[in-house]
């Protein structure tokens, strides 16, 4: 591990928020089990970390009990009520054993009782209406507009929750779990949190939730920490996942051509490709139960792995020409979505949402130009990957 | 202020010890700063001195309150 290799995994050097697969493949190649100063280890090849996502030995780490040990510090001095630990407190993602499988099964059940084909595809229709006069747009908002109007017509939001509204909390929301973020941030997010329960509304979404979860003795907080997790989890990744997906396809008159002419099929197998192309969530983390000995190392029981899901999906030993999108690409067994008993639970709305709205969107957009006198603009985010701006004009 | 007081009271502060017990040759390491009061400090950094992009991982490279000076020197 990390041995004499010069290779260093390091999220602050220039340009990695533009681009950080460069260093992602020297890591592969040079040196793919990293051990940082505080003690993560990182790894970034296919095998170690499907090996270590697909292992019953391994733990989501919880992101609640994280918070509540770093209250004091955080809000030293602040004269906000700290409500970091208890908004993240039923996030799904970092919980283990009958509570994550009881709050899937229910939050399955909810989540799966809407018809998420019409909603798609009225959404689909309603966003390029919405878009279709206009000289120059920014793909970033357009996937925006897109995913809230999916996301309104279940879970229930107040008038007021306006799109801007949806976009910061869902954003901060997916900041709160990123690595090496500061204390300034985190009262930034804590503020945003005591807010956010302002932008939910009694809904059928919730009543459902509340029906499923009888017995369980939650409070309005705990279910708010439910809404806020559903809210995050379909906003961000979907918007992130179908942004670069458009953006990558626009930008390659080939593919551009493949899209408008695919059949059904074609689309589906361009889909996955697509979601391991940008894969959104770029790094998981994992916690060994008990001591371990793996990679011909022993690991104390305890030890935080952050998983290179991104990396692993170029893993050239894996992929052949990973870096490019194939849409013909048969074998594709990505890790975008997670893998084992963490799977992520919406998966096939995200992959419904690229089916649905690929072929149409494509055909739409393909009038605009992209503007490359404007840089693309890359969020300062190491575990989920967002683009803020990305803008075409028409021809 | 002077970077290396503002320094020693933002790590007296930290570690939660007074001014005097901190040594300006002691690694970093040695205050028992996890990821998050590195990142935060190195965020109050940017702002209080108008730096732009600090990167926590400089606390591994100059790693002690004397090397940081230096750096700081550097940057001016």
């Amino acid at each position: 591990m990390d041995g004499k290799s010069t290779i260093k995994w390091n999220p602050f050097a220039p340009d990695y928020f533009n681009d950080p697969y460069p260093i992602y493949e020297l890591c592969r190649q040079h040196n793919p089990i990293q051990k940082d100063s505080f003690g993560n280890i990182f790894l970034f090849k296919y095998r170690d970390v499907a090996t270590i996502l697909e292992s019953p030995n391994f733990e989501v780490s919880t992101l609640a009990v994280y918070f509540e040990s770093k209250e004091n510090y955080i809000f030293k001095n602040s004269p906000q009520c700290p409500f970091l630990a208890k908004t993240t407190s039923k996030w799904l993602m970092y919980l283990n054993g009958e509570i994550h499988r009881k709050l899937r099964i229910a939050l399955g059940k909810v989540l799966f009782s809407y018809d998420y084909d019409r909603l798609i595809q009225e959404a689909v229709k309603d966003c390029i209406r919405h878009f279709e006069d206009v000289k120059e747009l920014d793909i970033v908002d357009f996937s925006k507009y897109f995913i809230y109007h999916i996301l309104c017509h279940f879970i229930g939001l107040k008038d007021f929750a306006s799109l801007e509204k949806v976009v910061e909390f869902s954003n901060l929301a997916a900041k709160s779990q990123d690595i090496f973020v500061s204390k300034q941030m985190y009262l930034k997010i804590n503020e945003c949190f005591i807010e956010g329960k302002g932008l939910f509304a009694e809904s059928n979404f919730k009543s459902k939730l509340i029906r499923e979860l009888d017995g369980l003795e939650f409070d309005e907080d705990d279910y708010y920490s439910l809404l806020a997790v559903t809210l995050m989890a379909f906003f961000e990744t979907s918007k992130d996942n179908l942004t670069i997906t458009l953006y990558t396809i626009l930008s390659n008159p080939n593919l551009k051509e493949f899209v408008i002419q695919a059949n059904q099929k074609e689309i589906k197998l361009l889909t996955e490709e697509c979601i391991r192309y940008v894969s959104p969530l770029q790094f998981t983390v994992r916690i060994n139960k008990n001591d371990e000995t793996i990679f011909g190392q022993h690991f104390l029981a305890g030890t935080r792995f952050i998983l290179g899901i991104a990396s692993a999906n170029r893993d050239e030993e894996i992929f052949d020409s990973p870096d490019e999108i194939n849409p013909n690409r048969q074998v594709n067994p990505h890790l975008a979505f997670g893998a084992g008993t963490h799977l992520c639970l919406g998966a096939l709305i995200a992959r419904k949402e690229i089916e649905f709205g690929l072929k149409p969107m494509v055909k739409f957009l393909q009038k605009f130009d992209i503007d490359s006198t404007q840089p693309l603009e890359w969020g300062n985010q190491i575990f989920m990957r967002t683009l803020k701006s990305a803008k075409i004009t028409l021809r | 202020m002077n970077f290396k007081h503002w320094l020693i009271q933002q790590i007296a502060s930290e570690a939660s010890i007074s001014e005097k017990e901190v040594d300006c040759d002691a690694a970093f390491e040695h205050f028992n700063l996890d990821s998050l009061s590195i990142v935060s400090l190195s965020f109050e950094m940017e702002s209080k001195f108008q730096l732009e992009n600090v990167d926590p991982s400089l606390f591994s490279e100059y790693n002690t309150i004397n090397k940081l000076c230096v750096w700081m020197e550097n940057q001016q």
